[in-house]
Formats: C-alpha cells, structure tokens, sequence
C-alpha cells in the first residue's frame, strides 16, 4: 500500500511538469495553429538558463530564477520572430517542420557551447528524503506538484480576469474578430508564445535538479509534454495538467508494478488506447467540421 | 522555345540518368560515396513516406519505427536463420506492411495531431522493443555481421555495386509511385488528403484506401530498412529513435510535400548537407537546423519546386522574371 502511494507521488510530481510542458504546446496550438516541436527544447533552455545563473554566474537561486526566466522571455521571443511571425500564413506542415528545424538548431547550439556532457544541479528544496506517515517523500517532488498547479492557476486567472489575457483568448479564438474588435492580434500572439516558453523554461528549471542537464533533455520531455497535450485534449490548459497527470502516473506506476524497461511502451501504450476510444482526448470536444 | 530550349527538353533526362549512374566513379572517395548511397536510402524512405503523408495527408510523426522493423526483420533473417539476402529484403517489406496494420485499423478514427501522437507512441513502443526484446534484437548491442546481398553470382558489398542496387530499387520506386497517384487508388487518396468528407460523399472508401496507402508506404519503408541494415551491416535501437522520424518529415517537407523530384532531393540533400558541412566542425548541426527553417521559408514548394521552376525556365515554358508563384501555378494549368 505504501509502496503504491509513494508510485502515486512520484508520478503526480512529474506529471505535473508534464502538465506544465503540455500547456505550452496548448497554449500555442490555440494561439498560431501549430504545434511547436521546439517546445522540449524551451524546456532544455530553462534547464540550462538556471544552470547559467545559479552555477555559472553564482547568484542565490531566489535571483537565479527571475534571470533565467527573463533569458527564457528573449530567447521565446528571438524564435517567434525568427521562424513563426515569417510563416503566419503557411500551412501547418511547413510551419510545424520550421519547429522541428528550430529544435535542432537549438539543441545542436547549446552542445556546442557547453558540450554535451552533463551538469549536474543541486537541488533547489532538498533531496533529503522525509518520513511521513511510514511514506518515504523527497521535498523536491513536493515542491514541483505545488509549484506546478500554482503556475496553472496563476495562467488561467490571467487568461480570463486580466484585459491581456481576454485579449489573448480572443485572439486565439478568432484572429480575425480579434482584430476587428481593436486588439492588437500580433502582441497578443506574440506574448502568448512567449508565455509558453515561459512555462516550458520553467518546467526546465524545476526538472533539473531530478535529471542531469544535457542538451538533449527536451526530446523526451518534449514528446511526453505533446502526448499529455493531446490525452488531454489539446484545447484546454486545464486538460493538459489532467493529461499530464494522467501520463505521469501511468509512467510511474508501470514501472513501479510492471518493468521499467518497458516504463515508456506503458504510458505510450496506454495513451494509444485512449486515444482509440477517445479520439479527441479525456477532455477534448468532438469537432463539427462542414465540407 | 529556342533551339536550347528543346535540346534541353529532349535530353535532360538522359542527362539526368548519365549523371546518376557514373557517380560512383566521379565521386572523390569511398566514404563519401557511402554517405551518397545513405542519402538514396533516405530518399527512398522519403517518398514512401509522402505517400501516406504528402499523398494521404495521413501525418506520421513515428515513421522510422516501420524503417526500424524492416531493418530488424531482414537483419534477423539473414543472420540468425541463414536466409539469402532477397528473402530478408522481401520479408522486409512484407513484416512492415503488416506492422502497420496494428497501427492503422486502430486509428482509423483519428485526425490531425491526434493521427500524429497515436503514430509518435507507436515509434515509442517500437524502439522499446528493439531495445528490450534482447533474445531477438539483441538489446542495445544490436545485431553484428548481416551479409551483404548476392545476387546473379555477384555480391554487392562494394559500395559501388551497392549503389546501383539502391539506384534500381529507386527507379522501381518512382515508377510506382508516379503510376500510383495517376491510378484509381491514387486518386481516392488524393481525395482523402483534401478533404475526407466530401471523399466519402462522392463514395471512395476511405478506411480501404487508407488502408492500403499505409500498406504500400510502409511496404516500401521496410525494403528501404533492410537496404540500411545490409549496407551498414549492423543495426542497433539508435538509429531509429523517433528524432529520426522528424527527420525523415523534414526531408519530405523541405523537399516538397507530394513532389517525386522533391522527395529524392529532400531525402538525398538533407542526408548529405551535414556532411558537406562536416569542415565547419560542431557548428554544422546548428546551420543544418537553420538552413530547415530558412529553406521553409524562403522556398515555398520545397526544394522540389524550385527544381521544377528552373526546369520549366530551361524548357522556356517560364519566363524568368514573372513572379514565381504565378508561373508555378500556370504551369500546373498546362498539365
């Protein structure tokens, strides 16, 4: 029993910076139309931002982090102008091999910069496992579940009581209206993928301490992040935490109960088996298409 | 028309197949003629590829997974049961063929991005089994010492005997495939890609037809598989990871969604671009990725559009001068 729950905390820990990659993946779907293959590799960003800040350049982590955030903030920005606003109106193949050229640019840039060999980093809330009720709990796991579901509140308190948020959910509705109604469709675009790689970047700062940092972080966490996106439903934020709960529980307890070896082909599995029943995701809508 | 004009366009094939066929013995060294020959095998897996996703617009993100099993299955065959080489390249392309039936009949249901993440978990699942299921596969070790084919009392196992073994199977390919989407089956996958709804309106079976677009594509991934296995002569899980699979979407789309010329040179061009990048040292990868976005963005049709418009100049069917996306289109017209 104890065994299970303490699977359960695990998994919900990952699950929700799973949740947090898949919300950024959504947010942007919504928002441009695509899905941002590059979106792993904001996570690897994050990683290294806070690497930079913590380690290289020494400042206590409460500084670190508002600095990496805003290395994450101009860095989200330079793709958006360099590889989305150029391709606004192309079809979404295109736009969604531009991502996938734009995450191995990325990847490939930091290796050469930093090599490939991995930092370690320490952690930010303690590693020192806790007993609690017989249940053997690490702070760092703790903290990111908290930190996590926070970050989603937070999001969708600003998407829907702030003038810039309705400006953003307008825009990601109907560009067209949006603009008609007077608002400034490209900002809100702009600031809705800077947003995201925001929370991409943060999901990187959180991850960090549990793996090593390495250029090539974001792919795994990039695929998981897509796959909670669509378990859970590609349209909303709230049904990408869902997902990525989902996801990361199923991961945790595959391995805890079945094989690690095989921990990924169960999540996948499985994600491949609700989809087949649930073609649009747990909480996705079924789409009215006209001809 | 000028008299260069129709020189050009009676010979330019020819030219094209003489090119093609002595590039072995221009090429400055073996390594780089190995690299050529993974570059056509790319190629191959390219256009196999456009038929479920630029012809079907059916988009696979786990691609290589079925590269992956013909590769594994020919390998296997050959070394663990001693079977002639053709047998392995057959059984290839017939044990990916129907692989992808556990993938297809399943997600018949699904569109989009939602078709996308079912096929990225397959990928998943299929490189854990290569590296997990270790009495077959090998694990991480892979499997050592395939054979190279023989065939009419000759092996292959030079590069250059290698290279006209893939440039064959290449030339089988796009006959095929140029047949395929001007046939009945073509057509209705046309169709699907455009729009499923009004397809099934105007009665083309879409489930069948998407069925047997992935039958035939994955068909051709799997000979292209065994053809790495037995050029490299070894196959390990690494080298089908599902980054591959952006990879081979990248070819696709770089070289041209639905275009034949666009499929080789996106698969032979994005193969080969790293490597002539090689003296740049580290830095290449990261140009290799910008040069993807910037190939999207500046070349709308891919690489196999702007071939076809410096063809249509050359054959003096375009001006040169006239804005390119009007001559493009005019020249669809004239088909």
């Amino acid at each position: 029993m104890n065994y299970l729950l303490q699977q359960l905390i695990q998994g919900l820990a990952m699950g929700s910076l799973y949740g947090l990659i898949a919300i950024g993946y959504v947010l942007i779907y919504n928002a441009w139309g695509v899905l941002n293959f590059a979106q792993g590799d904001m996570v690897m960003i994050g990683a290294f931002a806070i690497l930079i800040a913590h380690i290289f350049w020494g400042l206590p982590i409460l500084l670190a982090f508002p600095v990496a955030i805003l290395m994450c903030i101009i860095i989200g920005f330079l793709i958006e102008i360099s590889a989305f606003r150029p391709l606004i109106n192309a079809d979404n193949t295109r736009r969604l091999i531009a991502t996938i050229g734009v995450g191995i640019f990325l990847r490939n840039l930091i290796r050469v910069v930093f090599g490939a060999d991995p930092y370690p980093f320490p952690s930010i809330f303690g590693d020192k496992p806790m007993q609690i009720g017989g249940l053997t709990i690490i702070p760092q796991n703790i903290w990111n579940m908290v930190i996590g579901f926070l970050l989603v509140i937070a999001l969708s308190l600003f998407l829907k009581n702030t003038q810039i948020g309705k400006a953003m959910r307008a825009t990601a509705q109907d560009r067209e209206a949006a603009s008609l109604m007077g608002i400034n469709v490209k900002r809100s675009m702009s600031l809705t993928f800077i947003i995201a790689s925001v929370l991409g970047g943060f999901a990187g700062m959180l991850i960090c301490p549990v793996y090593f940092v390495i250029p090539t972080l974001g792919t795994s966490l990039g695929n998981k992040g897509f796959s909670a996106a669509l378990l859970g439903g590609i349209t909303s934020n709230p049904g990408s935490m869902i997902g990525g709960i989902v996801l990361g529980t199923l991961e945790s307890l595959g391995a805890g109960f079945l094989s690690s070896a095989f921990q990924n082909s169960i999540a996948y599995g499985i994600l491949f088996l609700v989809l087949i029943f649930k073609p649009t995701g747990l909480l996705g809508k079924k789409e009215v298409r006209k001809v | 028309m000028n008299t260069f004009n129709k020189i050009y366009k009676a010979t330019r094939i020819w030219i094209l197949l003489i090119v093609a066929l002595t590039l072995p013995y221009w090429i400055p060294n073996k390594y780089y003629l190995q690299i050529a020959n993974l570059g056509l095998i790319f190629a191959i897996l390219t256009m196999s590829l456009n038929i479920i996703a630029g012809y079907t617009g059916l988009f696979s993100v786990g691609f290589i997974a079925f590269f992956g099993i013909g590769a594994y299955t020919s390998a296997i065959v050959t070394t663990a049961l001693g079977w002639p080489v053709p047998v392995g390249f057959l059984l290839a392309g017939i044990v990916s063929s129907l692989m992808s039936l556990p993938l297809s009949i399943p997600t018949m249901r699904l569109k989009g991005m939602y078709f996308a993440v079912a096929t990225l978990a397959f990928g998943e699942i299929m490189y854990q089994v290569f590296l997990n299921w270790t009495s077959v596969t090998g694990g991480t070790k892979g499997i050592k010492g395939i054979p190279s084919p023989i065939l009419f009392g000759t092996s292959f196992r030079s590069n250059e005997k290698y290279f006209y073994l893939i440039f064959a199977i290449l030339i089988v390919m796009i006959f095929l495939t140029r047949n395929l989407i001007n046939s009945r089956t073509g057509r209705a996958m046309l169709s699907i890609r455009e729009n499923d709804i009004a397809a099934e309106a105007m009665g083309v079976n879409v489930p069948v037809y998407k069925l047997i677009a992935f039958m035939i594509s994955t068909f051709f991934a799997g000979i292209a598989g065994a053809l790495y296995a037995h050029m490299i002569r070894y196959v390990s899980p690494e080298s089908f990871v599902n980054a591959e699979s952006s990879a081979v979407l990248a070819m696709m789309v770089v070289g041209g969604i639905g275009s034949i010329p666009g499929a080789i040179l996106g698969g032979f061009g994005l193969t080969l671009l790293p490597e002539f990048m090689r003296f740049l040292g580290n830095i290449r990868l990261v140009l290799y990725g910008a040069a993807i976005v910037a190939i999207i963005i500046l070349a709308p049709k891919g690489l196999g559009g702007l071939i076809e418009w410096i063809d249509g100049v050359l054959c003096g069917k375009i001006k040169p001068g006239v804005s390119k996306e009007k001559t493009i289109s005019a020249n669809e017209e004239m088909k």
